[in-house]
């Protein structure tokens, strides 16, 4: 009886009569690519101070005329340190095995994923991007699980020059969707409407991040240049390569 | 004692021995829902020092009164994790619980990460570092 109702319960969960009863408001999405809204417009208010932290001002434009450039110690040591985890940390097939049937009910207390070592041991609800070339350094899946797949993964690379970490999303398959600042939207990839940025720290270290909808999927590309001292000061290794030309060539 | 009593008794020592046993791994973003464990709840998370902006809302039906419990809303968090939860509410069973997940992202915008719902315990998944 229970089932029946759940079953029920599942199909009226979207209606207008379930968002009534519940409070509710917000809408299954099934977008291919950004939704770009004035702030105000947003599903939810701001969190306060925009969410930038203290200290953090508003970005600037960057020296390539494109990205939003902004100091933020918090996220450039953020992602360096999962690069570093990802180096040193490499879970085995029995641990994600084991994960996987905890996800699905079967044995207790497995601990969190896990970083792989190659994407054909992971179940996904789509086929993951890959660059035009790189060494595959990690893997771990993010998102939720439906059925028996992930919705989400996070693939890191060595690259001449870098370090790159691709980071999908399918939002089609998990209900949601990107609600993109109209204002924000300063370039674009595959046509899709994309944001570009550059967020540096103290230590001169920075990362490069550009993040779009495409076919369903919240894509966001972070690459993290090798810097050198050069004549006027310190510079990319490799200029050749943006987390923008790597974006534009995922295949 | 039945299985599932069991298991909801096992789940809750392992909940709080898990923050002491777990080592450095690394995993992205990742949302649930669970019901009928101990607690009702949805969450979102990721491993501590992978801070996000989050917002998580949960709703609970309870089959016996046919009615929704009043929505449990965590508004933005700046955190690792952020859980819209009732404590013990699930030891009994007749639960249906969704949530929707949410990440704010300065000076870009909002993701709806999506809706998760469930009527059962199935996902016997341990967040270190709860």
């Amino acid at each position: 009886m229970n089932k029946l109702i759940l079953a029920i319960l599942l199909c009226i969960n979207t209606t207008a009569w379930a968002q009534n009863q519940t409070g509710d408001h917000a809408k299954v999405l099934t977008s291919d690519q950004a939704i770009l809204v004035e702030p105000g417009q947003m599903p939810l208010p701001p969190p306060p101070n925009d969410g930038r932290h203290p200290g953090t001002g508003a970005p600037t434009r960057a020296a390539d005329g494109v990205s939003a450039l902004t100091n933020d110690q918090r996220s450039v040591k953020q992602f360096f340190n999962k690069v570093d985890v990802v180096r040193s940390v490499h879970s085995s097939q029995n641990d994600l095995d084991s994960f996987n049937a905890a996800v699905h009910g079967g044995a207790i207390g497995k601990m969190a994923p896990v970083v792989i070592k190659d994407l054909s041991s992971l179940k996904l609800t789509f086929k993951p991007s890959t660059p035009n070339n790189g060494k595959l350094i990690g893997v771990s899946p993010q998102g939720t699980v439906i059925g028996d797949r992930w919705t989400g993964v996070e693939t890191y690379f060595e690259i001449q020059g870098g370090v790159l970490c691709v980071s999908e999303l399918d939002l089609k398959a998990s209900g949601g969707g990107f609600y993109m600042n109209k204002s924000s939207a300063n370039t674009q990839v595959g046509g899709k409407p994309a944001h570009a940025s550059i967020l540096k720290d103290d230590a001169a270290r920075q990362i490069e991040e550009v993040m779009w909808m495409n076919d369903g999927k919240l894509v966001t590309v972070t690459y993290a240049p090798e810097m050198t001292m050069g004549r006027f000061g310190l510079s990319k290794a490799n200029s050749s390569v943006s987390a923008l030309s790597i974006a534009n060539s995922l295949r | 004692m039945p299985r599932n009593v069991i298991t909801r008794i096992v789940s809750a020592i392992l909940l709080t021995a898990s923050c002491a046993m777990v080592a450095p791994a690394n995993a992205g973003l990742v949302w649930f829902s669970r019901a009928n464990c101990a607690n009702n709840g949805s969450i979102t998370w990721d491993w501590p020092g992978n801070n996000y902006w989050l917002w998580t809302d949960g709703f609970h039906y309870k089959f016996q009164q046919r009615a929704w419990e009043p929505r449990i809303s965590t508004g933005w968090e700046r955190t690792y994790r952020s859980a819209a939860m009732h404590w013990g509410e699930g030891f009994n069973g007749g639960y249906y619980v969704y949530g929707n997940h949410y990440r704010y992202v300065p000076n870009v915008g909002q993701i709806f990460l999506g809706r998760t719902a469930t009527d059962n315990c199935n996902i016997s998944y341990f967040f270190p570092y709860w």
